[in-house]
């Protein structure tokens, strides 16, 4: 399969990546990739993984479900290793642990039952907040546009 | 270039010079960090203040965003942050993110809509201080899944999110809550944030469920109201290929056939459907040159040995840079052995939910409508693509 495309290196590259090009591959390449960046961003392999099922992907395969797992696995294990330096003070302007956006994992939380009135209520105004953003949102953009134009 | 510079300028005027505007507060001896700091990272920043005294909008500004988050999550500093300085770190948030969103920058959503959300969190807080027990920092955790379902409307995975980044069990029940309530109040005011970028982009995207008008509308009629299709023969003038593609933005035409010998009970001028046929493998026979002087039906092999598979995949429809002589032009292209001979085809008489869902649930590009009586002169119509703007 490989070896038809001679010596060079590029092109070795170039006549195994064709078998990658077609919808589908992409599509599913797509879906990993937004997987694997939210797992990046927040550090959470099954939180990554469920974003691209409820968000990204229109047509949901159960093979994508290794794909995109397999992929934030290993998004996990780089981000380890790169924890790993990040500890021994060689990150440069991020100083500590700089690589991973949030670390809250030390921080201890309690509750009781009766909190859950407050609890209703920030969910409340939260959603109505959200939902103003994403009425300005939608203004902005539209502004944007209009400039562009 | 104008707008992103005018963004990037303001954002800078704004991180340092609104910190002036917070007053300084006085450490608090109970914790055991280093309290006025001047480094790259560090809880409080001292910025302008005498020693001993920290400014907590410097703090949450001057810093990288994910020490900002930190810092609003952290627990057991129900005073770390006044409320004048949350609130204009909240505004700021607002008209940045906003605003930064649209420029040619990659920028994300996830970040401001989450240190927005967690300054809401606290001042929330705050103001309720009194009644209840609950930590600030779990406001602040709550505030930011609040806003985020809010926005993006998304639940199990923020869930889990959530559960992940604060790695505590005991808090998924009330991030559960949060997160359906917030995501019910905002589906009730307008749609998700990704259906309105996706919608402004204007990006053809199908909804998965039909519009109940679509019951009564049968795909005949849709077709007769569309622009009719762009038909081809089975064996094709060059020239008509490129006007064909030249003229029209069709992605695909099918492919026509005089049927040679009548078959019984036929008309003598029916025609049959051979095939779609795409542009892009119209625009690669172009670029091949693979024309014949005479019309003719080619072989198999001629076919396989010109156009490799890989090549077939590709999806180029620019043939600008081929240049056709007029001989050229008075020669013919066999289509036959690269038209798709078994497209999805509807009965003209289907109604259009039950299409639309064909073509959303297949992945379809195209769709082709046959005529349900076979008449002489086919009418034809392809559906090429739905297009549903229901914002």
């Amino acid at each position: 399969m490989l070896g038809q495309g001679g010596t060079d290196n590029h092109r070795i590259k170039w006549r195994w990546l064709r078998y990658f090009n077609n919808d589908r591959d992409r599509r599913d390449l797509i879906t990993c990739g937004s997987a694997a960046g939210v797992c990046a961003a927040f550090r959470s392999p099954v939180g990554g993984v469920l974003f691209a099922l409820e968000e990204v992907a229109t047509w949901w395969r159960s093979a994508l479900l290794w794909r995109t797992f397999f992929s934030t696995a290993v998004v996990v294990v780089v981000l380890r290793e790169f924890i790993e330096i990040c500890n021994s003070g060689k990150c440069g302007l991020f100083g500590k642990g700089g690589l991973i956006m949030f670390d809250v994992s030390h921080v201890t939380y309690t509750y009781h039952v009766t909190d859950i009135i407050p609890v209703m209520l920030i969910g409340v105004i939260g959603g109505i907040l959200g939902s103003l953003y994403n009425h300005l949102l939608h203004k902005v953009l539209r502004l944007y546009n209009l400039i562009n134009e | 270039m104008l707008l992103s510079l005018t963004v990037s300028l303001f954002t800078s005027v704004c991180l340092y010079g609104l910190p002036f505007l917070a007053k300084c507060k006085p450490c608090d001896p109970s914790i055991d960090e280093i309290c006025p700091t001047n480094g790259r990272s560090g809880n409080f920043k001292q910025f302008h203040c005498p020693k001993g005294y920290y400014n907590d909008l410097a703090t949450l500004l001057l810093t990288t965003n994910d020490d900002a988050v930190r810092n609003l999550f952290s627990s057991n500093t129900p005073n770390e942050f006044g409320m004048g300085s949350l609130w204009i770190f909240f505004v700021l948030y607002c008209i940045l993110g906003l605003f930064t969103f649209g420029i040619a920058t990659p920028s994300g959503l996830f970040l401001p809509i989450i240190l927005m959300g967690a300054a809401y969190g606290r001042m929330l807080g705050a103001a309720m201080g009194s009644y209840t027990s609950i930590d600030q920092g779990l406001y602040a955790v709550l505030g930011a899944a609040a806003l985020m379902a809010g926005s993006m409307r998304m639940t199990v995975s923020l869930c889990v999110i959530f559960l992940e980044l604060t790695n505590n069990l005991l808090l998924l029940p009330i991030t559960m809550i949060v997160l359906l309530i917030a995501k019910t109040v905002g589906d009730s005011f307008n749609p998700s944030i990704y259906d309105i970028i996706l919608h402004l982009k204007g990006l053809p995207f199908l909804e998965a469920n039909p519009e109940p008008w679509m019951r009564n509308l049968t795909v005949g009629e849709l077709g007769d109201a569309k622009p009719p299709v762009v038909t081809l023969q089975g064996v094709e003038k060059v020239s008509n290929i490129v006007d064909v593609l030249k003229n029209t933005t069709h992605n695909a035409f099918p492919v026509l056939d005089e049927a040679e010998v009548p078959q019984v009970g036929l008309a003598t001028g029916a025609t049959e459907l051979h095939g779609l046929i795409l542009r892009a493998h119209l625009v690669k026979v172009l670029k091949k040159r693979w024309f014949l002087t005479e019309k003719r039906r080619t072989e198999e092999w001629e076919v396989r040995e010109k156009f490799p598979w890989d090549e077939l995949a590709e999806r180029e429809d620019n043939f600008d840079d081929v240049a056709i002589t007029s001989a050229e032009m008075e020669m013919y292209v066999d289509l036959h052995p690269l038209t798709n001979t078994t497209p999805y085809t509807v009965m003209e008489n289907m109604s259009v939910a039950k299409a639309l869902v064909l073509f959303r649930q297949v992945g379809l590009r195209h769709l082709l409508i046959v005529p349900k009586i076979q008449a002489s002169g086919v009418s034809l119509y392809a559906l090429t693509l739905f297009y549903s703007h229901s914002c």
